[in-house]
């Protein structure tokens, strides 16, 4: 697992094995991250799926 | 200044807490992280775990007769949990950006998070900003809730949704 700079995992999210998350990545609260999540995206759900604002 | 008689943490209760009569509170341990106003209503039991993590503006107000097993209320705005209401354990309800990022710049802070009458939050459960749960609802273990949830009605998963 790597976490790029800047980045913003919620409470109680997980981030499983191998996943990158991008830089200033945001994962929402109780996310289940089993994927990487590009640079800037947001994600929230099981499983962490990308968000627009 | 009210300390509890059975109370391990040295401190007092902060005085800006108010705990109902007959209610029990585990010790004034769970204020230790607290800026704001916290209003418990008579008869309630607030059982070791649970943190009220409230900035300077924010407000928690718990009617009578609630069970709350060890949740964490992290708030600057305002948290409302009405009569006879359960929250298990290990429940965060959040709208703080440190532990709940928000979608975007444009979204607000801090909002209302309130929590109706009998209603029922299962073990683990999230409620981010903004959430409304109506009377007599039941929020499954492990449900991430954004928005409302109507009366009566049962939602699980993440996001959660109704069963």
């Amino acid at each position: 697992v790597r976490i790029g700079d800047g980045a913003w995992v919620g409470i109680g999210a997980i981030v499983l094995k191998g996943v990158l998350v991008g830089a200033g990545a945001r994962i929402g609260a109780g996310a289940i991250v089993a994927r990487d999540v590009p640079a800037g995206a947001t994600v929230e759900g099981n499983p962490a799926q990308v968000v627009t604002a | 200044m009210t300390a509890l008689a059975h109370d391990w943490f040295p401190q007092p209760l902060p005085d800006t807490v108010a705990l109902g009569e007959r209610s029990w509170l585990y010790s004034s341990y769970a204020f230790m992280h607290s800026h704001g106003t916290v209003r418990i209503g008579p008869d309630c039991g607030i059982y070791k775990g649970t943190h009220f993590e409230l900035g300077p503006e924010g407000s928690v107000d718990i009617g009578s007769y609630c069970t709350i097993v060890g949740a964490i209320i992290r708030t600057n705005g305002h948290v409302a949990i009405g009569d006879m209401t359960f929250v298990a354990h290990e429940v965060v309800i959040a709208d703080d950006p440190f532990a709940v990022p928000p979608r975007g710049a444009a979204e607000p802070g801090a909002a209302s998070i309130m929590i109706g009458e009998n209603a029922w939050i299962g073990a683990r459960a999230i409620l981010l900003g903004g959430t409304t749960i109506g009377d007599d609802a039941v929020v499954g273990a492990g449900a991430v809730v954004r928005g409302t949830v109507p009366a009566g009605a049962t939602v699980v998963g993440n996001p959660a949704q109704v069963a």
